[in-house]
């Protein structure tokens, strides 16, 4: 069908995105294998795990089902597969998770959990990969968009193969000596290939879109096309590193990944230069301040490849690019797309046979530029603490970010429960109580 | 708006003898890259739509009666989106109703369009601009039992679309 209707479980993908961050901040807050120097360490890989993929890997899901087709003005290919696939990413990563648990000694557990987890996360975002995909590949040549998508997609693919030999090393499944090789190099490489090619290439390609939207922009982005070749440049050197000069390809591919940056930072300045809505609201303002993470967090990566600094740049920057750029993107977006989506599914029916609220009349701004102001500042102390060795800093700014994150997820129940809305608007006739977790599905 | 198209009717080939495909075929080459090809056939010419699929044109049938068929022919570049049911819009109504809805902020275009069309008597047509295209829009329409088309105008700035209300209340 032509358009695009409210995907049903992306409200379910975004609460179970945000428990699992409130529990990752909590974990680094609590000083729980955050920070470490040493990544094999079993505590460090639950608590990056526990933020890699239980929050920004479900967030990214959760709005790619919803967003695919509204670039492709199509409904979603396989859609059935929505609610399977969520349920294999938590079954996958609980199981890989406790296999980390178990290889940290904090719990009693076969190992085998661990590529047990690995397999059924490959199958649960193959699903998600194949929705997207099926529903964008025909018409992906009109819509460049799209195909930051599908190359994020194929990055998302590298990123899961590579993680699923590194279980089978980590649980002594196997001893293959070329598996054993790769587990001990290519963990960086793992971890490019899922933050900066799947969720940084699609959260790119998918702003690009998002912000002239919401600016009212006329200028769609010209450097698009650039900041994809780059893109894919660096995505390819960044897969050759894996069988040839691996510190060359990596040094390169930081390279590609630095000029795309710079291109896609030009372009979002020309957006909100030329926009036309005047008034910048919370969630674009956000959008922009997660930006300049961006820059700084590759800058430190790129630093410590350069040169042998003694302080822990490079995770300094991994952090920066994880919980400032796109943990805060994706916090502003849900604050700009979960009221949207709920005042659709609400309002939809009853739309033109009576009054109804305004979108932004289910939100309150102050509560949100408070909370948005809090998680950066938190973010910023977090990553001095970081780059300082000062622990408690780390910890206790954590927690700031925590605290943060809960007002925000308050603001998203409120959204979700219509409280702010007016009482004679709240439920005009025709309309539907949007339920928490999941929207509710209408004929089509 | 309008799509414009060449007309051939086969039926008088036809009913002479004569095979009508390199009449079609010729017809075919000869219109110009945005033209359509209007057919009229005294049969649905369902080999005919895969061919013509392959040379880059969509399709849209219409049954005249009397077993007679009215099918129109669209080069997918110049084609334009559409609900499902809609037919042909050229055999629309005039629009009672025009609307500049460019400087609206979305998604306040798509509660104006809706409301609109809540005042319309079934059958009547309106036509709207709009900053963009609206794909939350087009399902609601559709539920609601109204046919669409619209496409980008030649900018690529500015989506325009037709509306036709439907007969009844669905989805109340």
């Amino acid at each position: 069908m032509q358009g695009a209707s409210i995907s049903r479980w992306t409200m379910s993908y975004f609460a179970c995105a945000l428990i699992f961050l409130l529990i990752g901040l909590c974990l680094m807050a609590a000083g729980f294998g955050f920070p470490q120097e040493i990544w094999q360490d079993p505590a460090t890989l639950i608590t990056v795990h526990t933020i890699a993929l239980g929050w920004l890997g479900l967030l990214f899901c959760g709005a790619l089902l919803q967003f695919v087709p509204v670039l492709a003005s199509q409904s979603l290919r396989f859609s059935s597969c929505a609610a399977p696939a969520l349920l294999l990413i938590l079954a996958g990563l609980t199981l890989l998770l406790s296999g980390f648990a178990s290889l940290g000694g904090f719990i009693d557990a076969p190992p085998v959990m661990l590529p047990a987890g690995g397999l059924l996360l490959c199958l649960g975002l193959g699903l998600v990969a194949l929705m997207c995909g099926a529903t964008l590949v025909p018409l992906s040549l009109n819509s460049l968009p799209g195909v930051f998508v599908l190359t994020g997609l194929a990055a998302l693919t590298a990123t899961l193969l590579l993680g699923l030999c590194f279980t089978l090393v980590l649980s002594s499944v196997s001893a293959l000596p070329w598996l054993i090789a790769l587990t001990a190099f290519a963990v960086p490489i793992h971890a490019g290939f899922g933050l900066v090619g799947w969720m940084g290439v699609t959260a790119i390609g998918v702003s690009y879109r998002l912000f002239s939207m919401f600016l009212l922009s006329q200028d769609g982005g010209r450097g698009s096309r650039l900041v994809l070749a780059f893109t894919l440049l660096a995505l390819l050197c960044l897969l050759a590193s894996l069988v040839i000069a691996a510190g060359a390809m990596t040094l390169a591919a930081s390279a590609f990944a630095a000029i795309a940056a710079a291109i896609y930072a030009r372009d979002v300045i020309a957006i909100a230069r030329t926009r036309r809505r005047k008034k910048i609201e919370s969630n674009m303002f956000a959008s922009l301040v997660a930006l300049d993470f961006l820059p700084i967090g590759l800058g430190l990566v790129a630093l410590d490849a350069l040169a042998d600094f003694p302080r822990p740049l490079a995770m300094t920057g991994v952090y920066l690019l994880a919980m400032g750029w796109l943990s805060g993107l994706g916090l502003a977006q849900l604050y700009k797309i979960i009221p949207f989506l709920t005042w659709l599914e609400t309002y939809g029916p009853a739309m033109g046979r009576g009054p109804v609220p305004a979108v932004q009349d289910l939100v309150r701004e102050k509560p949100a530029w408070l909370a948005f102001a809090a998680y950066f500042v938190a973010v910023c102390a977090a990553a001095i603490g970081l780059a300082a060795d000062w622990p408690m800093l780390f910890r206790t700014a954590s927690g700031g970010t925590a605290f943060s994150v809960l007002i925000l997820i308050i603001e998203f129940i409120r959204a979700r429960r219509l409280f702010y809305v007016p009482l004679a608007l709240k439920l005009p006739k025709g309309a539907q109580r949007p339920l928490l977790f999941i929207a509710t599905a209408r004929q089509e | 708006m309008a799509q414009d198209f060449a007309e051939l009717d086969v039926r008088p080939l036809l009913a002479n003898g004569v095979e009508p495909f390199p009449r079609i075929m010729s017809a075919v080459e000869a219109l110009s890259p945005q033209q359509g090809l209007r057919l009229l056939a005294p049969f649905r010419p369902e080999p005919l739509f895969n061919v013509m699929r392959r040379r880059g044109f969509s399709h849209q049938v219409r049954e005249l009666g009397g077993g007679d068929y009215e099918v129109c022919f669209l080069p997918v570049a110049a084609s334009v989106a559409h609900s499902q049911d809609a037919e042909s819009a050229d055999i629309w109504p005039e629009a009672v109703l025009e609307l500049d809805l460019t400087d609206l902020d979305p998604p306040q275009p798509m509660v104006r369009i809706l409301a609109e069309l809540e005042e319309m008597q079934p059958g009547e047509v309106l036509f709207a601009l709009l900053s963009r295209e609206p794909v939350f829009l087009f399902p609601e329409l559709q539920r609601r039992g109204h046919q669409w088309v619209g496409n980008h105008d030649e900018t690529g700035t500015v989506f325009r679309m037709l509306v036709r209300r439907g007969e009844g209340n669905r989805d109340v």
